[in-house]
């Protein structure tokens, strides 16, 4: 992340751990995006997602005494937001279901799936609307590292970082998850 | 050549997918963490810039309290910072101590005067045994306490009536206006013991000091008017 012209994220958050609110500010403006769609997709609803947005952020401004540049920030913000959302499944007594949809051999791939599929397949929004719908159908650990990968840009090893797992795993998940979603993506063709 | 339509897929997906990164969350979520994270900052600031003048301001106020307090004690006790307070008693305490003994060798002197007269003169046999207690002192003494206290009994109109109970010095301050029939005022000047007094006369007129002796016996007689003086004297 870090340019000639723009600060890493580990000194921008170094500052705002000095008492600099505008270091925190760019961080946020950073990282807001992907790190909202990464819980937005992983979640039920938009309110849900929003409140452990919140949450993370949250999370983040109490830590931030403690904080320590060991590792990337990005892995360690993602650790967070990945921590809240199993917390969320649990409280909220969806952890079975989250569980069974995590399923790495479970094959409710969009193809069977009742899916109104869009008419014009050239249009590139109903494409949009398709990939989006089969990232929906994915199970929740290879969606979880598909959207670390496309969402907060991190690799194999950052991946694992933040998930608390190892490389290999994650690989696997990922080669699972781009298989399916290029099955669904073929399946709707 | 499925490889690399896999890998072409593959990024497809990847691309098709940045596409679809629009979603953002709402300016009033952006407000509300930009403003707490703010908020956690600037508290932390306003703590420490309370205490950058917090810290001299009270140990500006404990040091004014300190030398205060110092000055305040050693106007109302200018004695008790002296380093040999620590060691000796009080003043004041010694000279209670100092007026305690006097006092105490006094009325053992009148007790046994007292005794002596009363044989001699064969006193009333209904008569109470005189009891020896201090009743007051005057007023003067209670307005300056140690000075007062240091003078020897003799200077003070204290009023003695037995020797077994002394009390102390707030007793001494108590009113006068209560005194017993047995109490008997102390004379100016101290006064010797009768026996010890004619000794003294006779040792007087054995040097051929006549007119001292007879002055001598002249404040005797005015002192013990019912003493029966020897026979030697008589004369005189």
């Amino acid at each position: 992340m870090a340019t000639p012209n723009k600060p890493a994220d580990e000194e921008l958050m170094l500052s705002y751990k000095e008492g600099d609110s505008r270091a925190f500010e760019q961080l946020y403006l950073r990282h807001k995006g992907p790190l909202y769609r990464y819980i937005l997709r992983s979640c039920d609803s938009k309110a849900i997602a929003e409140e452990l947005f919140q949450d993370v952020w949250t999370s983040l401004i109490r830590a931030r005494k403690s904080y320590q540049p060991s590792a990337l920030f990005t892995t360690w913000l993602y650790r967070v937001a990945s921590n809240r959302l199993t917390d969320h499944y649990r409280k909220s007594c969806k952890w079975d279901q989250y569980m069974e949809s995590a399923d790495e051999n479970s094959d409710n791939c969009a193809i069977a799936a009742p899916y109104e599929q869009p008419e014009h397949q050239s249009d590139i929004n109903q494409q949009i609307q398709r990939l989006l719908f089969c990232l929906d159908q994915l199970p929740a650990l290879q969606r979880q590292v598909f959207l670390l990968k496309e969402e907060a840009g991190l690799k194999l090893e950052e991946i694992a970082q933040a998930i608390e797992g190892n490389r290999e795993m994650v690989k696997s998940r990922m080669r699972y998850a781009i298989s399916k979603l290029r099955l669904c993506m073929e399946g709707a063709s | 050549m499925t490889g690399l339509h896999d890998e072409m897929m593959d990024e497809g997906i990847s691309r098709l997918y940045k596409k679809t990164r629009i979603e953002e969350p709402s300016m009033g979520l952006d407000s509300a963490i930009l403003t707490q994270a703010r908020q956690a900052v600037e508290k932390k600031k306003n703590l420490w810039s309370r205490a950058r003048w917090m810290v001299p301001l009270t140990s500006f106020a404990l040091a004014m309290l300190t030398a205060t307090l110092f000055i305040q004690m050693k106007q109302e006790h200018p004695n008790l910072l002296a380093p040999s307070s620590v060691i000796a008693p009080a003043p004041e305490f010694q000279a209670e101590e100092g007026m305690k003994d006097d006092i105490q060798r006094e009325l053992k002197k009148r007790a046994v005067t007292k005794g002596k007269e009363k044989a001699e003169k064969g006193d009333a046999a209904g008569a109470p045994a005189p009891t020896m207690e201090l009743k007051s002192a005057p007023a003067e003494m209670e307005a300056t306490p140690a000075r007062n206290l240091m003078k020897p009994l003799k200077k003070t109109k204290q009023e003695a009536v037995g020797a077994s109970h002394f009390r102390s010095r707030e007793a001494l301050s108590e009113t006068d206006a209560t005194a017993p029939a047995q109490t008997e005022t102390l004379k100016d000047e101290a006064v010797p013991d009768p026996e010890n007094w004619i000794v003294k006369i006779r040792a007087l007129l054995k040097d051929g000091k006549q007119d001292k002796a007879l002055k001598e016996l002249k404040a005797f007689r005015a002192s013990y008017p019912n003493y029966k003086l020897p026979d030697d004297l008589k004369p005189l």
